[in-house]
């Protein structure tokens, strides 16, 4: 202070300050605080929410992005890609992620990871919004299993998500068609699943599909379910008619497949597990399948099979029991002939039974041809000439044997309609043919020749003589005798007679059989029964006469 | 620069005067024991030579803007949804993609307003706080000099912030594009902010203070 304190302008003195006591503590320091305490707990915060590392192996990286692409299920971002690098080998692609704390717990052995990129197919577009923003990586948490920290990347998603309920099937079919992933299944024309993985078998020899079938109807699918491909329109001219399947408009553009139970449904167990399913072409062929249990005949036509052909019914009684399996011809060279072996299969378990089968199958077959049993070709269809073979229990027909010496047991056959039509008549006029005709005339004619032998012999003329002897003596006595006997013997002659007519009736009605070509044959065997009869009635008498001359004085009656 | 070398000039502190802040009345100044305790008998505001715990407060508020420093670098200031990609960009972030992208003149912008000048403003009051302490006698002129230039150019940092919200407002083109603010730009205001206010506690007298032969008479 070596400078004297400026004096103020006033003559006042310059006032004292008031004194007040403050506060240690400055209050500056709570935003420090504040700080630190935001600080720390957005630290905390990043470290709580920082998960796992994880290594996802991909075949290609297309659409991936470091540091940008992320990994989403259900669309919730549940980490980032953060490095991107090729395989030692480079025949992979390592894709490192962080992976948020929530989901690391379900980053299991089952976990699945598959890139989304952008899907369109018909029925289905789908990863729409990848197209601009780039791909991303799905991820499909694992349900238990040990934590990994590696897992090998699907090069396609799962169609259905694990926590979906229902079950999954497998099926194998000879070819894929126009089915795919995502193809819909259907039971009763009623969506209930989709194909969820299609992939080649590992010999080649066909397709495995894997098909999500969703709650509650996987309860449908039963052991005896059968699966066929819905694909497009299936037309069909057959024996019943032109048929035309069609699904619905969907799946008649891009596939599917339905499914139906056969037999009673309500008895029907369910699949066994890992069951594989046949996936049939076409419903029909489902159907058929129905029938797994098929027992092989052969048939021997010697007619035209024209309008047979494989796959046409083989029927009972009108009902189908299986179907024609193929048709060859044959030819012998020993006797230069031709035979037309026709192959069918039938199914035993589409006859129901009335109780247990007692005696072995094939028994039951050989029991029904000796029953009569014979398997026939028919025209099934008049317009389109489809034919079909039709079993039918023939008892008048002689009397066969399953032949076993061929490959198949071979079932005797009786021609076709129209075939046995002309056999008919043929046989009728052969059996005409063979008629003991001259025979018969011969019968008549000897018989005839007796009666007038008879009444020309010597002793019909000294019995006569006799007669005229003692009519005189009896004129008398007999005078009052019955005018009967006379009649009865004229009744007998009248007879003959009459019999000879019906002789010649009859040959006149053989003319007219033969004139008109109508089978009336059993008549004729009547008539010519009775001819013989009459030839018989007409000797009878002729001995009689012989024996008893008198008889035809007395009668036969009043004889002593 | 010939007023800045006059270093022993009539003060009021030298003086035993002080003037209130509130209504520059002079007053006398009060005895060491009631220092920082005293009270215009004008307008009643608090009377102090310096502006009362300069440093400290300084510090203080230089540690939380230190704090919020970081989050507000780590975390995202903008999530740009373009076209259903969603991109999140931390501030150093966006100014490699301008970079990248060919615009240098904005990346040099948001790189100079939003990294430079937070970080220069951190370090420099940082600086000036280390030598009033350690009574630094070393070029006041330019410690001053960078003060002011450190009070003038902070509010700028602001632009980025001031840009964030500009566009979240603006482009809101629904599936097109969508810019939200992140997080990391509340703490970069809060940066901002709280440096400005640590430019404004500090008081650069301070620097002069030290070279005062009489420490006793400048404190405070």
């Amino acid at each position: 202070m070596n400078q004297p304190p400026i004096e103020p302008a006033v003559d006042e003195p310059i006032p004292e300050p008031e004194i007040q006591r403050a506060k240690r503590f400055s209050i500056v320091w709570l935003i420090p605080l504040l700080a630190v305490l935001i600080g720390g707990w957005l630290a905390v915060k990043a470290i709580r929410e920082t998960g796992p590392t994880i290594t996802i192996v991909f075949k290609s990286a297309e659409g991936l992005v470091p540091g940008k692409t992320e990994i989403k299920y259900k669309d919730v971002t549940v980490g980032k890609v953060q490095r991107i690098q090729l395989s030692e080998d480079l025949a992979q692609v390592l894709v490192t992620a962080a992976m948020s704390r929530e989901v690391a717990v379900h980053l299991t052995q089952d976990t699945l990871f598959w890139i989304v990129r952008a899907r369109v197919a018909v029925g289905e577009v789908s990863g729409i919004s990848t197209l601009l923003s780039g791909a991303y990586i799905g991820m499909m948490p694992g349900r238990s299993g040990k934590v990994l920290h590696r897992f090998e990347g699907n090069e396609k998603p799962p169609a259905i998500f694990r926590d979906t309920p229902g079950q999954q099937f497998n099926l194998r079919a000879e070819q894929l068609g126009s089915l795919d992933i995502g193809s819909p299944v259907y039971y009763r024309q009623v969506k209930v699943g989709r194909v969820t993985n299609a992939d080649m078998a590992e010999d080649g020899t066909g397709v495995l599909l894997e098909i999500f079938v969703e709650a509650p109807y996987h309860h449908q699918v039963k052991q005896s379910s059968r699966f066929y491909n819905a694909s497009g329109l299936d037309m069909k001219i057959g024996t019943d008619g032109v048929r035309i399947d069609t699904p619905s408009l969907a799946s008649l553009l891009v596939g599917g497949i339905s499914f139906f139970t056969a037999g009673d449904i309500k008895t029907s167990s369910p699949p066994a597990a890992n069951q594989i399913f046949t996936l049939y072409d076409n419903r029909d062929a489902a159907n058929a399948a129905t029938f797994s249990y098929r027992e092989y005949y052969l048939l021997y036509f010697e007619e035209t099979v024209r309008g047979l052909a494989a796959g046409a019914p083989v029927d009972f009684y009108g009902i189908k029991i299986g179907e024609v399996v193929s048709i060859r011809l044959l030819f012998d060279q020993d006797t230069l002939t031709f035979r037309i072996p026709v192959l069918i299969a039938i199914e035993p378990d589409r006859i129901e039974l009335a109780g247990e089968l007692a005696i072995p199958e094939y028994q039951v077959m050989e029991k029904l041809v000796g029953k009569g049993l014979r398997a026939q070709q028919r025209t099934g269809n008049l317009l389109t000439g489809q034919s079909y073979v039709s079993m039918r229990i023939q008892p008048e027909a002689e009397p066969q044997v399953i032949r076993t010496d061929d490959v198949y047991p071979v079932l005797p056959t009786i021609p076709n309609t129209v075939e046995e039509i002309t056999a008919t008549v043929k046989r009728l006029l052969d059996r005409f043919n063979n008629l003991p005709m001259e025979e018969t005339l011969a019968d008549i004619r000897e018989a005839a020749r007796q009666v007038k032998d008879m009444t020309g012999s010597k002793t019909l003329k000294s019995a006569i003589d006799n007669i005229d002897q003692s009519f005189a003596e009896f004129r008398k006595v007999t005078s009052d005798l019955n005018g009967g006997t006379l009649p009865k013997i004229n009744g007998m002659l009248d007879q003959a007679r009459e019999s000879l007519a019906r002789g010649e009736e009859a040959l006149a009605t053989a003319n007219t059989v033969l004139g008109e070509g109508a089978p009336i044959a059993y008549n004729l065997n009547r008539m010519l029964l009775e001819l013989q009869d009459a030839a018989r009635a007409v000797e009878a008498l002729a001995d009689y006469l012989e024996r008893h001359p008198d008889a035809i004085v007395f009668g036969k009656g009043n004889q002593e | 620069m010939a007023m800045n070398r006059v270093h022993a000039a009539h003060t009021a502190a030298r003086s035993g005067l002080l003037n209130c802040h509130g209504c520059s009345l002079l007053v006398r100044r009060p005895s060491v024991a009631d220092r920082g305790h005293a009270r215009c008998p004008r307008c009643g505001a608090r009377l102090h030579l310096r502006k009362p715990n300069s440093i400290v407060r300084t510090w203080a508020l230089l540690i939380a803007a230190f704090i919020f420093y970081i989050p507000a670098n780590l975390l995202p200031v903008t999530i740009t949804t373009y076209l259903g990609s969603t991109q999140s960009d931390t501030i150093m972030s966006g100014v490699i993609f301008f970079m990248k992208t060919g615009s240098w003149g904005i990346a040099l912008i948001i790189f100079v307003a939003s990294i430079v000048v937070p970080i220069a403003k951190l370090i420099v009051l940082s600086g000036l706080l280390l030598s009033v302490q350690r009574r630094s006698r070393w070029r006041p002129e330019e410690r001053t000099r960078l003060y002011r230039i450190t009070e003038l150019v902070g509010r700028w940092s602001m632009l980025d912030v001031f840009v964030v919200t500009v566009m979240v407002a603006l482009v809101r083109l629904g599936f097109l594009t969508t810019i939200e603010a992140g997080s990391g730009v509340v703490y970069f205001a809060a940066v901002v902010v709280i440096t400005m206010i640590s430019a404004m506690t500090f008081d650069p007298r301070l620097i002069w203070d030290a070279l005062e032969k009489n420490d006793e008479s400048t404190a405070h």
